[in-house]
C-alpha cells in the first residue's frame, strides 16, 4: 500500500492534476457541445431535406468532432501532431491488413451513400428479405423486416448483390393473375375487371388499368390484369382488386376453374362415356 | 339557385343538424366542446338532406371551447384536378380559347369564432385518384371528366360546382393537342355571385412541348362574376405566374408502362 501511495504521490503532481482536470473538462464540454450540434444538425437537415441526409450529416459531425477532441487531448498530454500522424500511418497499415473486410465495408458504405439507390425509410428486397431501411451505417445497412425481425446486411454484400428498392418510385403496379374457364365470354370478363378497378378508390385512373391475354392454359384461359396505385396504397389496392374480382365473378357466375383433365378417345370418336354411380350400386371391376 | 348552402349553422347539445351541399348531406352534432360530423351522398343536388344512414361513420373533434356556431364554406379540392376533356382538343398555333370547367367543391367546417380551426373538409363528390406525370415522378391528383364548355348557360350552375374560367393561348409554332388539363386549384380563390361559385380566371400560355406551360392566376374575380364576393382564399399563396406541366395526351402512358 505504501508503495502504491508513494507512486501516486510521485505521479500526481499539482501540474498533472491540473492537466487531468483540464482534459476532463475539455472532454465533458466538448462531447456535450458535439452532441448538441449533432442533434441540431440532424433536426435541421431532416426537416429541410430528408431523414436519410440528417442521419448521414449527424454521423459525419460526430466522427469529425471526436477526431478533433482526440487530437486536442493528445496534444494536451504532450504528443505532437507529426509523430501522431506517423504512428497513425504505421497503425493504419497494420490495421488495414488485419481488418480488410471491415475496411471494405466502410468503403462500400461510402459508395452506397454516393450512389443513393436507397435511403432511410425505403422498403427493400435484399436477397428475398423484405424490410424497411433503418440506417445506413459505416459497416452495414440495417433493416426492420415486416415480421419485426432485424436484418443486418454488410455494406460489401449490398454493393456486390442485387437488391430491389420497392418504394423508390411514387407509383406501383398491382398484378392480378386470373384464370377463367374456356366457356366464358372474355369481353364480359374484361368489362367486369375494369369495372372492379374503377370502383376501388385506390386504383389510379392513370396510368390506366390494362388487361393482357396471357395464354391458353391447360385448364383455363390465363389473363393478367394490372392496375396502378401510389406506393402507400399498393397493398390496399392489391387486396381490394383480388377480393373484388372474386366477389364479382361469383356474383356474375364466371367460373374460376381448378386444374382438370378431360379424356377423349380421339378426334374421330365420341368421348368416353362416364356415368356417376349411386352409392348402393356396385361398381364392376373388369 | 340556393343561397343558403353556404351559411352558419348553430349547434346545441341536443339534436343533430342536417345540411345539404349538392349531393352531400352533412350531419353535425355537439356534445360540450366536442363536434361530431358524419356525411352521406346521393344523386340529388338540392332539397332536404338525406336521412341519417344507420351505419353513419362519425368523426369526433374536441375543440378548445364549446363553440355553438359553425361556418360552412366551399374550398377547392386539396390536390390538383386533372380534367379529362371528353374529346381530343386541338388548338392551332397563334389561337386562343376561353373555356369553362366545373370542379366539385370540398366543404370546410370551422367554428365561426375561430375560422382558422378547420374541423373537417368533406368532398361533395368522391373523385378518383390519378397520376399526373411520368412513372418516376409526378403528382397525385384528382380525376374529373368535364365537358370544357365554350358557353355557359344557367342550367350549368350547380351549388356544389365551382366554375373555373380558363384562357388557353397557344403561342408556339406547333399544334397544341391534349386530352387532359391539370388545374392547379390550390392557387385559386373562390368568389360567389348570386349563389354561383366562381374561381379566379386562369391564363395558360403554351410555348412549346419541351417547356412547361406558363400559368397566370389573375387573382381577381372573372368578368362573368363581376361584383362577386371573395369567400375563400387560395390554399397556397398566389404567385403572379409559374411554369408547370399542364397538358397531357393519353399516349403519355403507353406500353412502356407495362
Amino acid at each position: 500500500m505504501d508503495v502504491i501511495a508513494g507512486l501516486l504521490e510521485e505521479y500526481l503532481t499539482e501540474a498533472r492534476v491540473l492537466q487531468l482536470v483540464r482534459i476532463t473538462i475539455l472532454l465533458i464540454l466538448g462531447l456535450s457541445v458535439l452532441l448538441f450540434i449533432r442533434r441540431a444538425i440532424i433536426r435541421y437537415v431532416s426537416k429541410n431535406y430528408a431523414p436519410h441526409y440528417g442521419m448521414l450529416t449527424g454521423k459525419l459531425v460526430v466522427y469529425v468532432g471526436i477526431t478533433l477532441l482526440l487530437v486536442m487531448v493528445l496534444h494536451d498530454l504532450g504528443f505532437g501532431l507529426t509523430p501522431l500522424l506517423g504512428a497513425a500511418g504505421v497503425i493504419g497499415i497494420a490495421l488495414g491488413f488485419a481488418s480488410q473486410t471491415s475496411i471494405s465495408n466502410v468503403i462500400s458504405g461510402f459508395f452506397l451513400m454516393a450512389e443513393q439507390s436507397f435511403k432511410v425509410g425505403d422498403v427493400m428486397n435484399v436477397n428475398g428479405n423484405v424490410g424497411i431501411v433503418l440506417s445506413i451505417d459505416t459497416l452495414s445497412v440495417k433493416l426492420r423486416m415486416f415480421d419485426n425481425r432485424f436484418l443486418r446486411v454488410p455494406n460489401e454484400s449490398m454493393i456486390k448483390s442485387e437488391f430491389i428498392n420497392i418504394t423508390k418510385f411514387p407509383i406501383r403496379r398491382v398484378d392480378c393473375h386470373i384464370s377463367v374457364a374456356y366457356k366464358e365470354d372474355l369481353n364480359r370478363v374484361s368489362e367486369i375487371l375494369f369495372d372492379v378497378a374503377e370502383k376501388i378508390p385506390y386504383s389510379l385512373q392513370e396510368p390506366p388499368p390494362l388487361l393482357i391475354f396471357d395464354k391458353f392454359g391447360s385448364s383455363s384461359i390465363d389473363l393478367l390484369f394490372v392496375a396502378w396505385a401510389t406506393k402507400e396504397d399498393f397493398l390496399k389496392l392489391r387486396n381490394g382488386l383480388n377480393m373484388g374480382i372474386k366477389e364479382r365473378f361469383d356474383k356474375e357466375g364466371i367460373e374460376i376453374p381448378f386444374p382438370h383433365v378431360s379424356v377423349y378417345a380421339g378426334s374421330a370418336s365420341k368421348p368416353l362415356p362416364v356415368d356417376l354411380l349411386k352409392s348402393e350400386q356396385k361398381s364392376i371391376r373388369t | 339557385m340556393c343561397n343558403s348552402v353556404w351559411e352558419t349553422v348553430r349547434l346545441t347539445d341536443e339534436g343533430i343538424v342536417n345540411h345539404r351541399v349538392g349531393p352531400l348531406s352533412i350531419y353535425l352534432k355537439k356534445i360540450l366542446n366536442e363536434v361530431w360530423v358524419a356525411a352521406s351522398r346521393d344523386d340529388r343536388i338540392e332539397g332536404e338532406s338525406q336521412a341519417l344512414p344507420p351505419d353513419a361513420e362519425w368523426t369526433r373533434t374536441a375543440l378548445p371551447a364549446p363553440y355553438e356556431k359553425f361556418v360552412i364554406t366551399p374550398v377547392f379540392p386539396d390536390r390538383s384536378v386533372v380534367v379529362d376533356t371528353d374529346y381530343f382538343y386541338r388548338i392551332y398555333p397563334g389561337s386562343n380559347v376561353r373555356v369553362y370547367c366545373r370542379v366539385p367543391v370540398f366543404v370546410r367546417i370551422t367554428p365561426e369564432a375561430k375560422p382558422d380551426l378547420v374541423i373537417t373538409e368533406l368532398p361533395t363528390v368522391i373523385l378518383s385518384g390519378t397520376w399526373f406525370g411520368i412513372f418516376t415522378e409526378g403528382e397525385l391528383s384528382y380525376a374529373l371528366t368535364s365537358t370544357v364548355r365554350r358557353i355557359l348557360e344557367k342550367k350549368h350552375f350547380e351549388p356544389h360546382l365551382i366554375v373555373c374560367p380558363l384562357e388557353i393561348h397557344n403561342t408556339s409554332n406547333v399544334d397544341l393537342k391534349f386530352e387532359k388539363i391539370c388545374l392547379r386549384t390550390e392557387r385559386l380563390s373562390i368568389y360567389k355571385k348570386e349563389g354561383v361559385l366562381w374561381s379566379d380566371e386562369t391564363k395558360i400560355t403554351y410555348h412549346s412541348k419541351e417547356e412547361d406551360s406558363i400559368i397566370e392566376a389573375k387573382a381577381a374575380v372573372p368578368a362573368e362574376a363581376k361584383g362577386g364576393k371573395l369567400i375563400t382564399s387560395p390554399r397556397t399563396p398566389v404567385r403572379k405566374s409559374f411554369a408547370v406541366r399542364t397538358f397531357k395526351v393519353l399516349r403519355d402512358f403507353n406500353i412502356s408502362g407495362f
